[in-house]
């Protein structure tokens, strides 16, 4: 018992640290309808300017003041102006989108700002880490956790209390519903959501300064990692209850440390529990907990009716001869294209137009997944490297021919895919959304590290495949591989776009309701189209590793999955191309950056990646799609507005 | 454009050539039309023809691409909803306008803090529970798991108990039982005798047709009737709607 | 329980698998297939809670084959908890819901939807982007159930000429051809309550639940919604359910009705009987006058 309790007890601060995060969510989630992802990096943002100050010689009030009182709530002015002023009355994933294009720029833009240098031991804001004030049973409970648990125990206290008892807490609550609604109400929809974003943007600078100490070193990635702690500690309270969300984080950091300390050390397994851990328990909360059912699919703005209807796709718009014209036009370019890369074309561009192409079929899963059954998944890398393990794996160990591989990495991937999408398909899109972003977790973390899949850093080979007679050891032959598997990935994806499938994700996407009432089974055919996205990422995974000839974990982490969803949104997740252009995008641009500018600018790519999600907020349909939309409605047309009265009654 | 405006208080409403449109689609044509003050007005025309357009533009939450529109003679033209709604006007749209993940009580709260003192709210609220008993009943509920009819109940509740100067209610009466429909007709003949202008879009011609005054008439997003209710019987209403006259009888 | 239900669906789908290859109308067993007088719908002592309320107590009602029957009662009666509990989308807290003769509760929607029972939704359900002509070809490509992931993936999934053939046929009875190529939003709640009850019809279901069909329809679209529910009742014998506020409607379509009140059934018999009750009146009516006879 004593023993239990040695271990529970510094569990406490460490819980406290999950349910500051979680109320964060809460907080966000209920004022602006945000899952507001880049809370941790707004936490990250003020931690890391409290830490410059102080060590710039400055008294810790006034580095409280410039980095908490005033400069947190500056940066949720910035946020709410910037981008979530956009978005109030879109769908919860469009939100989710932004957050997560939010969550690249910020680290990267303070990169810039302050530079990459290492920056250890932060120093606490109120009691000092390093003194002990008393013991509890023997165990030693220091400034540092004392500070934790004290305030968050204030926030949850006075948070709940403002939450339901003042009318600023009512109109937030209101706002996150409908901004139209509030203002019929008389109260100005932009003063009632910058101040939501004011405060929970300064709740998230608190909480940064406050659990900075926790960490040995200040980095954006631990305040990314805790996510799926404060996630599974916001699902503990239905996204609604404050209090059931300090109770959340609390107890999943004592189970946590209780785990940790009965576990034996030194291992994989043990040292990978505290990313995994929480996934475990959010999963278990999105099975069990049927109050979540209900919350997460948040009803839609009841005047949602006065938004313009969405533009319609440009390949709708084009007539019959311009349709023609451009079908031939794409033709002749892809033959032409295929043949120079084959000829002319120098061997560093092959290769970088391959790892393009490669690309193109991971990010054609999320046009599967995320354009056509409008699912979001924060972990096609990870699929991506569960493909390339696979592959490589079987390579390795029983000679097997990587073309061989490649199907037998669709297929693992798919089957994984299945086990993910199972528990969170029945709860809703951002349920998926955060399963997806705790697996991908879960596999940096413990996954990929173990030898038997992509051996951590190290990684692991995969020989480029031979058929038979012919080799693809060349660039120019393995480019030739890489489009005949482009080419059937695009018919797959096609096909169901036009088949039975295609239909019933229409409808499930335009009311799961609706669909359910005609007979169609939502689960059955969302799980389908999930585990084929995801053997569709796996495929392009393998691809991708055999073409670079060996693959490591650092391939396929998370953040290169959040940037796969944010780049794919960005240029347009609606259609076939949009995959294609977003792979050439991607690697060129990062061709660009890491070859002809200076290395300090290496976080520019980052920066506009996460600037394409602002885009992305104002055209949904991508980038591309909106030029040529733009290019079929002014230039072809000469700016024919279509004049109908009959819309809308 | 319609009624002969002799009095020297300034027409509640007022609209001078308004275009509307949604995004790409063009939604209402040089409209223009008056609504006297403390006069009731009703808005008739088959669906589609842009009558919640009208409603959405009087009230700020659809800008108008062109013209004037002009609130107790004040020009609103491209002020936000939340500053005409402080003017004193208020929108019932139409659907199910409430917060569904507010209790009753705080829905409508919301709307009454926001105008009145707390004292005057409190018996606004009151006043509202005595008017819809059902939603007395139904207060610490979530107006989401309301039946779609006390929603509408609750939409209601939110601009009749405080006596706006102008009230915009569309789709009045949609989905309530026949008794409602008398007890929601008898509150606006409350407010109206209490001196608020009222502009309403309803389905139910004869119904609207014994409150209004004045009668406009859309048709694909263009005003082509502006009368006063006098001239307007029932049928001849129909007529203007292309409507045949004979309701829906047993036999046919 | 569970397992006579799951065979007797699969036989279902299987049979209607068949069908597919002959004819595109057959592929529902036709309504009323001669099983004598057993109703085609029964609910029995159906209850449903949500937080303190009782929504439903103890609601029990039969609908024949072929029979329309109409729903009354005042706002928040519980009439569409009750379509609710019929259609799937909420299982009932006591009592059972029978459809032909098969226990359902207890089914998810899609299955339920699969044994013949269609809806309309009083707060319209469209699927948002697709088109009209679309919304009836989910419907109708569904009708089928087979499609499968790997047949699309064999380009085996575009829909058949018979199948274009049925929606144009649908879109014209409808009298939808203007906006059959017009996505959902662009279009006017009348039409797009029409093309709700038409994505139910494409399915010939053998019960048609209708949740105020009428409701915000201008004059026109309600003569027009009146006639499709006339030609519907005489050439597709479907069995319908209906809500509906407007009196003159329920006159004009069924043969009797059960009045709701406060989650309990507090009348039924023919129309006419059941409005000069009292306590119909009291709760429903108010003062409104006697309904047209």
């Amino acid at each position: 018992m004593s023993q239990f309790l040695s271990y529970a007890i510094p569990g406490l601060p460490y819980g406290c640290v999950f349910a500051l995060l979680g109320m964060g969510l809460v907080l966000t989630y209920q004022t602006s309808a945000v899952f507001n992802l880049a809370f941790g990096a707004q936490a990250y943002a003020s931690a890391l300017v409290f830490y410059v100050c102080v060590s710039d010689g400055w008294p810790t009030w006034a580095a409280f003041l410039v980095s908490v009182v005033f400069g947190a709530p500056l940066l949720g002015v910035v946020i709410d102006l910037g981008l979530f002023r956009f978005v109030r009355s879109r769908p919860v994933l469009v939100k989710l989108v932004a957050a997560l294009g939010l969550l690249i720029v910020i680290p990267a833009v303070l990169q810039v700002a302050f530079g990459t240098s290492n920056r250890y031991s932060p120093p606490s804001l109120w009691l000092s880490p390093s003194t002990v004030y008393f013991r509890v049973l023997g165990d030693p409970i220091n400034g540092g956790e004392l500070s934790t648990v004290i305030v968050t125990a204030a926030v949850a206290l006075l948070l709940s209390l403002m939450f339901h008892f003042t009318q600023t807490g009512l109109r937030m609550r209101a706002m996150a519903e409908s901004p139209r609604m509030v203002q019929l109400a008389g109260l100005s929809a932009e003063r009632v959501g910058m101040t939501s974003w004011m405060l929970s943007s300064f709740l998230a600078g608190l909480a940064g300064v406050i659990i900075a100490p926790v960490f040995g070193s200040l980095q954006s990635l631990n305040f990314t990692q805790l996510l799926v702690a404060a996630v599974a500690a916001a699902a503990a309270g239905s996204l609604v209850s404050l209090p059931y969300t300090f109770l959340g984080g609390v107890i999943l950091g004592i189970l946590e440390e209780v785990l940790g300390g009965y576990l034996p050390s030194g291992n994989v397994l043990s040292s990978g529990l505290r990313p995994g851990f929480p996934f475990i328990v959010l999963l278990a909360l999105l099975l069990f907990l049927p109050g979540l059912r209900r919350r997460w699919g948040r009803t839609d703005d009841p005047l949602a009716a006065c938004d313009p209807p969405p533009a319609p796709i440009a390949s709708t718009m084009r007539d019959p001869a311009l349709y023609r014209a451009t079908r031939i036009g794409t033709t002749v370019f892809v033959i032409a294209f295929v043949l120079s890369c084959l000829t002319w074309i120098t061997d560093n561009w092959v290769f970088t137009l391959s790892q393009a192409l490669a690309l193109s079929i991971v990010f054609l899963s999320l046009v599967l997944l995320t354009g056509m059954s409008g699912q979001i998944s924060l972990c096609q890398a990870a699929f991506a490297g569960v493909g390339a393990f696979t592959a490589g794996q079987l390579a390795m160990h029983f000679n097997l021919s990587i073309l061989v591989g490649i199907v037998a990495a669709g297929v693992v991937a798919a089957l994984v895919g299945v086990v993910v999408a199972l528990p969170a398909l029945r709860v809703g899109g951002l349920a998926l959304a955060l399963a997806t972003l705790a697996f991908g977790l879960l596999a940096d973390n413990i996954g990929f590290q173990f030898s038997w899949s992509l051996n951590g850093d190290s990684g692991i080979s995969l020989p480029r495949p031979t058929l038979g007679p012919i080799n693809f050891s060349s660039d120019r032959s393995f480019f030739l591989l890489i489009i005949v598997v482009l080419a059937i990935c695009i018919a797959i994806v096609e096909a169901i776009r036009r088949g039975t499938t295609g239909r019933q994700l229409a409808a499930l996407r335009g009311s799961e309701l609706a669909a359910a009432s005609i007979g169609i089974n939502p689960a059955r055919t969302k799980i389908g189209v999930f585990a084929l996205s995801a053997g569709l990422a796996g495929v392009g995974g393998a691809l991708y590793g055999s073409l670079d000839s060996s693959v490591s974990a650092s391939d396929f982490n998370t953040l290169v999955s959040l940037v796969f969803v944010v780049v794919v949104a960005t240029v347009g997740v609606y259609t076939v191309e949009g995959a294609i252009e977003a792979g050439l995008a991607y690697v060129l641009l990062n061709n660009l950056v890491t070859s002809s500018l200076p290395s300090s600018w290496a976080s520019l790519l980052e920066i506009v990646f996460g600037a394409g999600a602002v885009v992305y907020v104002l055209h949904p349909e991508g980038v591309i799609e909106y030029l040529k939309r733009f290019a079929i409605e002014h230039l072809v047309r000469g700016g024919g507005e279509r004049a109908e009265a009959e819309v809308l009654a | 454009m319609s009624a002969p405006g002799a009095e020297a208080l300034p027409a509640a409403l007022q609209f001078e050539h308004v275009d509307a449109a949604y995004g790409r689609f063009r939604a209402l044509f040089d409209v223009s039309f008056t609504v006297p003050s403390g006069s009731v007005t009703a808005l008739l025309g088959p669906n589609g023809a842009g009558k919640s357009t009208v409603a959405r533009v009087a009230t700020g939450l659809v800008p108008s691409t062109a013209g004037r529109i002009l609130v107790s003679g004040r020009d609103v033209t491209h002020q936000p909803a939340w500053k005409i709604t402080r003017l004193g006007v208020a929108h019932a749209p139409e659907g199910r306008p409430v917060f569904a993940s507010l209790d009753v009580e705080d829905n409508l709260r919301l709307t009454f803090l926001s105008q009145l003192s707390r004292k005057e709210a409190a018996d606004a609220l009151e006043r509202a529970y005595a008017r819809f008993p059902r939603l007395a009943e139904r207060r610490s509920q979530l107006a989401g798991t309301l039946s779609g009819g006390e929603q509408r109940m609750l939409a209601l509740a939110r601009v009749l108990v405080v006596p706006p100067r102008l009230l915009v209610v569309d789709e009045l009466t949609l989905g309530l039982a026949p008794r409602m429909v008398d007890e929601v007709y008898r509150a606006l003949r409350d407010i109206r005798d209490a001196g608020t202008s009222l502009l309403v879009v309803e389905q139910q011609i004869p119904r609207a047709l014994e409150l209004a005054e004045f009668v406009l008439v859309l048709r694909k997003g263009r005003l082509v009737q502006a009368r006063p209710a006098s001239e307007l019987s029932a049928g001849l209403a129909e007529e203007i709607l292309s409507v045949p006259a004979a309701p829906v009888d047993g036999s046919s | 329980m569970t397992e006579v239900t799951s065979t007797s669906t699969q036989a279902k789908e299987t049979s209607a698998a068949d069908a597919a290859d002959s004819t595109a109308t057959a592929a529902r067993p036709s309504a009323g297939s001669g099983r004598g007088s057993r109703p085609l719908l029964e609910v029995r002592g159906v209850t449903k809670r949500f937080g303190g309320i009782q929504a439903l107590s103890n609601v029990s009602l039969e609908v024949a084959p072929g029979e329309t029957v109409g729903l009354i009662g005042p706002n928040g009666a519980g009439k569409t908890t009750l379509f609710d509990c019929v259609n799937g989308l909420m299982h009932p807290d006591a009592g059972t819901v029978i459809f032909d003769g098969q226990r359902i509760d207890g089914m998810p929607v899609y299955r339920r939807a699969r044994l013949g029972i269609g809806r309309t939704f009083q707060k319209i359900e469209l699927f948002a982007g697709a088109t009209v002509r679309e919304q009836l070809m989910v419907a109708e490509r569904e009708k089928r159930g087979d499609g499968r992931l790997w047949k699309d993936l064999l380009w085996r999934g575009a829909p058949s000429p018979e199948e274009v053939d049925e929606v144009d046929q649908m879109v014209k009875s409808l009298g939808l051809e203007d906006v059959a190529d017009t996505p959902a939003e662009a279009i006017s709640l009348g039409q797009g309550r029409l093309v709700e009850l038409g994505r139910a019809l494409v399915q010939r279901p053998r019960l048609l639940l209708l949740d105020e069909p009428s409701s915000g329809l201008d004059s026109n679209e309600t003569t027009a919604l009146a006639a499709v529910l006339t030609v519907v009742r005489r050439d597709f014998g479907t069995a319908m359910l209906l809500v509906e506020h407007d009196l003159d409607m329920v006159a004009a379509a069924v043969t009797r009705v059960y009045v709701l009140d406060f989650g309990r059934m507090i009348a039924s018999g023919p129309l006419d009987d059941v409005l000069s009750d009292d306590a119909v009146r009291a709760a429903y009516l108010g003062q409104a006058p006697l309904a047209p006879s």
